[in-house]
């Protein structure tokens, strides 16, 4: 059912952003409501992680991080695809509005991700004694960061154009198809791992499961209200550039 | 109450601080580029 | 002109330009003798050290090395203005990709060589018990490097601060060549195994990276 929910939310998110997209200026009144609903969400997530969620035996209270390090895996990833997505929505019609959607999934999938590669040394050091640890999630995460930051610079040097835009574009395509390559070349490099195997292999008990899953669908909400925001800004810049001389 | 529930604290504060100061940086941006439009119109 | 007879003509061009001007071979040469003469100087001497990390040294050396020939990809393009005609090819410029991707091939195969040689020269390091394995290595990520390589100089044509953009894009996306290709030259000299996957991930991001810089070169040279 958790599972189900997190789900249901990257799937409304994504189709509400797509919608979005197309017409900011005019639809961003509904980022409202999903702004709405993340402040809903986020302190129904909290009470869950301090109330709900049973002291794990090992870890005590530090373990509770968890609740707030693995919610932040899926806008990591969310933002990624909305920078592959828009990439190829605007190699294939060569609308600035895709890329915008790029962009926007970009920026905030980085500002994600970071926050990924800055809670797991707050858990890492004194769960395991290190602040970090070259094990395959946080490895691949790492580089997941460098893609990003890499597919920003680019942008940002090569100045609004359409050539920039493209250039971006097939950068982000080559990006995501590394991805699976990078998370097996890591895993073999790797051999071993600290990392804590992922749970759900294990059996996670429900409480943890459940609060998890409302810290994963908070999140989602929260990406998603971030990227229209963010989306708006494009709309605002880009139209800033345009001339205003065409008529209508 | 366990002593390392200060490093509970840092990772949910660091979360709710990048998160706010982001969608700030996006208001604050979003207002000058509004400003500016005004002034050009 | 057909497709194939196009990207022979750019790999002849652009071979013939290496040989001939000597610069990017040349300055790729050099290069590599400096590092690993460097290296050798401060490497551990302990031999079961040196044979652990030169697989990743190597590669080291490999992709730094590259990176300097990959900047320099469209050089005579860009210098002669000739990036125009290119365009005007009327053919699939896919092709152009493949042909300048390929005398990037060529270049790297020299340089593995002789970095190879150097590694012996200066490090001791015996290739013959791996032979095959590093040979294997060596051409798989020779391809890679050359493909994803010249895709992304070709995306840095007149960005601002190329030598510091290049690296950066290039850099995550080729760690996977970086890991398979020492981790097979390690088992190589080592004499451990490398399982199948391994080969067959690796042939398979050649596959997949040689496909995208050929299919959205067209968008790269729109301009």
């Amino acid at each position: 059912m958790v599972v189900a929910a997190v789900m249901l939310s990257v799937g409304a998110v994504l189709a509400w952003l797509l919608w979005l997209a197309r017409d900011v200026q005019a639809r961003i009144a509904t980022a409202r409501r999903a702004g709405a609903l993340a402040l809903v969400l986020l302190p129904v997530w909290l009470a869950l992680v301090v109330f709900y969620a049973p002291i794990e035996a090992s870890q005590g209270v530090l373990q509770k991080i968890f609740y707030v390090h693995i919610p932040a895996i899926i806008p990591t990833y969310f933002g990624f695809s909305l920078a592959a997505i828009g990439g190829v929505g605007f190699l294939a019609t060569r609308d600035e509005r895709w890329d915008h959607l790029a962009l926007s999934g970009a920026e905030v999938g980085v500002v994600f991700c970071s926050l990924m590669l800055v809670v797991g040394p707050i858990w890492a050091k004194p769960a395991w004694g290190h602040w970090w640890v070259w094990d395959l999630r946080l490895t691949t995460t790492l580089m997941l960061w460098f893609i990003y930051v890499a597919y920003l610079f680019l942008r940002s040097f090569a100045f609004g154009s359409d050539t920039a835009r493209t250039f971006a574009a097939i950068y982000g395509i080559a990006g995501i198809a590394a991805i699976p390559f990078v998370y097996f070349a890591v895993d073999l490099a790797q051999g071993s791992t600290m990392h804590p195997s992922n749970p759900s292999r294990e059996g996670l008990p429900t409480e943890m499961g459940q609060t998890v899953g409302a810290g994963m669908v908070a999140f989602i909400w929260v990406f998603g209200w971030l990227v229209a925001r963010r989306l708006e800004l494009a709309a605002l810049q880009a139209r800033a550039l345009t001339p205003r001389v065409e008529g209508v | 109450m366990d002593d390392r529930i200060g490093w509970v604290l840092a990772a949910y504060a660091v979360t709710a601080l990048v998160l706010v100061g982001y969608a700030l940086q996006l208001r604050l941006a979003r207002h000058a580029s509004l400003r500016d439009e005004r002034r050009r119109s | 002109m057909s497709g194939p007879r196009i990207a022979a003509a750019v790999l002849q061009k652009d071979l013939r330009l290496d040989l001939r001007s000597r610069d990017r071979l040349g300055h790729m040469a050099v290069f590599a003798l400096l590092v690993v003469a460097l290296l050798s100087i401060f490497a551990p001497s302990a031999s079961a050290e040196r044979l652990a990390w030169t697989p990743a040294l190597l590669w080291v050396v490999l992709l730094f090395t590259s990176l300097l020939g990959l900047a320099r990809a469209f050089q005579s393009e860009t210098e002669e203005g000739a990036i125009a005609l290119l365009t005007q090819a009327p053919v699939d410029r896919g092709w152009i990709f493949l042909g300048k991707a390929g005398a990037t091939l060529v270049a790297l195969l020299g340089v593995e060589l002789w970095t190879a040689i150097l590694f012996t020269v200066f490090l001791d390091v015996d290739w013959t018990p791996g032979l095959a394995e590093c040979a294997g290595a060596g051409l798989l990520g020779a391809v890679g490097l050359a493909a994803v390589g010249t895709l992304l100089s070709a995306l840095s044509i007149g960005v601002r601060f190329r030598e510091f953009l290049l690296p950066v894009l290039l850099f995550p996306l080729v760690l996977p060549i970086l890991v398979f290709a020492s981790k097979i030259t390690a088992a190589g000299l080592g004499g451990g195994e490398v399982r199948s996957q391994v080969w067959v991930a690796f042939a398979l991001y050649d596959w997949v990276f040689a496909l995208i810089g050929y299919f959205v070169f067209d968008g790269v040279l729109e301009d």
